[in-house]
């Protein structure tokens, strides 16, 4: 993918330094750098433009609020991401909670796409954003974070194991699945157009 | 750096590397083998193809992007989070710190009686007397091995659960204190 983090960590690590030294202008610098990306991550797991604009922001300020017991022996955004995802997954499962019938997939995920879309993309973009849309949204939501943590952060299985805490098979394995998944939904809803 | 094992043979273990092999997780000698049955095998060729279109369809359909208003006050939220959260824990140390200038002769009342109770529940479970049987029987007099399997203990009984591997024979012991 076009913005790798690795490029980022050696000033990352100055900027978690000044961090814990009180430097909350250099928090603010972290912040703006891992924002869209984070966004994108909690997007995918949730599909819904507000939750994820939340569980974003609570991750910063979690990651901010802990930054002392951060031990840089990973990157800044795998320690980030792992927050992130962490929480993302728990607001999935409060929300089947709440409400069971609806599932981890939320309603109208085209609908909620729209929010976000680049008013200047075009018709074919947005349409295959749409199909793409609704068939990751079929796929269980730990399929669907490594594949968020593959496809959209370019992340090794290395470190989408790192931050979902299991093993590379596992990566693999729900990767294996999520693609089969998509190929079968996405081959279905062709035919039947 | 790990390395990927794969346990199948012919078009099922090339198949089951294809994803990996896109990701660029499949090195050296094992991604050349991909790559020389893939230039040989129709099906796996195809296969190849399928992969490498949807992982283009989903970089270009999953590309979702912060909106311009919601980047700009990104930072000015987490902040407010950042603030109620100290301030939740703030308050809290300060509603302690009040408590114990307003009403010192409750709060030390409270925090005894508090400890009174943890020392009663912690001595209770700790001073609790406990049968501990050897884990094995010796044998005697030609009798059969036997291994205790279990034990649980209540207040008035005890109930042991013992087998004889030789013999595949189960016995549940209980021991039951004599009401007076």
């Amino acid at each position: 993918m076009g913005s790798t983090p690795e490029r980022e960590t050696a000033d990352d690590h100055e900027l978690v330094q000044r961090t814990k030294v009180g430097d909350r202008s250099a928090f603010e610098t972290l912040v703006r750098r891992y924002q869209d990306r984070a966004y994108r991550v909690a997007y995918q797991i949730l599909l819904h433009r507000e939750d994820a604009l939340d569980v974003a922001q609570e991750a910063f300020a979690r990651a901010y609020l802990s930054i002392d017991r951060f031990r840089q022996s990973a990157g800044f955004y795998t320690w980030l991401y792992r927050i992130l995802v962490n929480l993302a997954i728990d607001h999935t499962r409060a929300r089947v909670r709440t409400n069971p019938l609806n599932s981890d997939a939320p309603r109208s995920v085209a609908a909620q796409r729209d929010v976000t879309g680049d008013p200047g993309a075009s018709l074919e973009t947005k349409e295959l954003g749409e199909r793409i849309a609704r068939a990751v949204a079929s796929l269980p939501v730990h399929q669907r974070t490594a594949l968020t943590l593959r496809e959209i952060q370019g992340l090794s299985y290395e470190e989408i194991a790192r931050i979902m805490n299991c093993s590379i098979g596992t990566v693999m394995s729900r990767l294996y699945a999520a693609r089969q998944k998509l190929q079968q939904v996405l081959g279905d809803e062709a035919r039947s157009a | 750096m790990t390395t990927l094992v794969f346990k199948r043979s012919g078009c099922a273990a090339v198949r089951a590397r294809l994803g990996p092999y896109l990701d660029g997780q499949v090195r050296g000698a094992k991604r050349q083998s991909v790559e020389a049955h893939v230039d040989s095998c129709g099906n796996c060729s195809a296969e190849l193809q399928r992969l490498r279109t949807l992982r283009d369809e989903l970089r270009r359909g999953m590309a979702v992007s912060i909106s311009h208003q919601d980047a700009e006050q990104f930072w000015e939220k987490v902040e407010r989070r950042i603030e109620g959260a100290k301030s939740t824990q703030q308050g809290i140390a300060d509603w302690v710190r009040e408590a114990f200038q307003l009403y010192p002769k409750f709060v030390w009342g409270s925090a005894a009686a508090l400890g009174v109770v943890v020392a009663f529940v912690a001595g209770d479970l700790l001073l609790r007397p406990t049968i501990r049987p050897p884990a094995t029987l010796a044998p005697m007099n030609g009798a059969p091995r036997t291994v205790i399997e279990s034990v649980e203990g209540g207040p008035n009984s005890s109930v042991f659960l013992l087998s004889t591997p030789d013999q595949q024979l189960k016995i549940i012991w209980v021991l039951e204190q004599e009401r007076s």
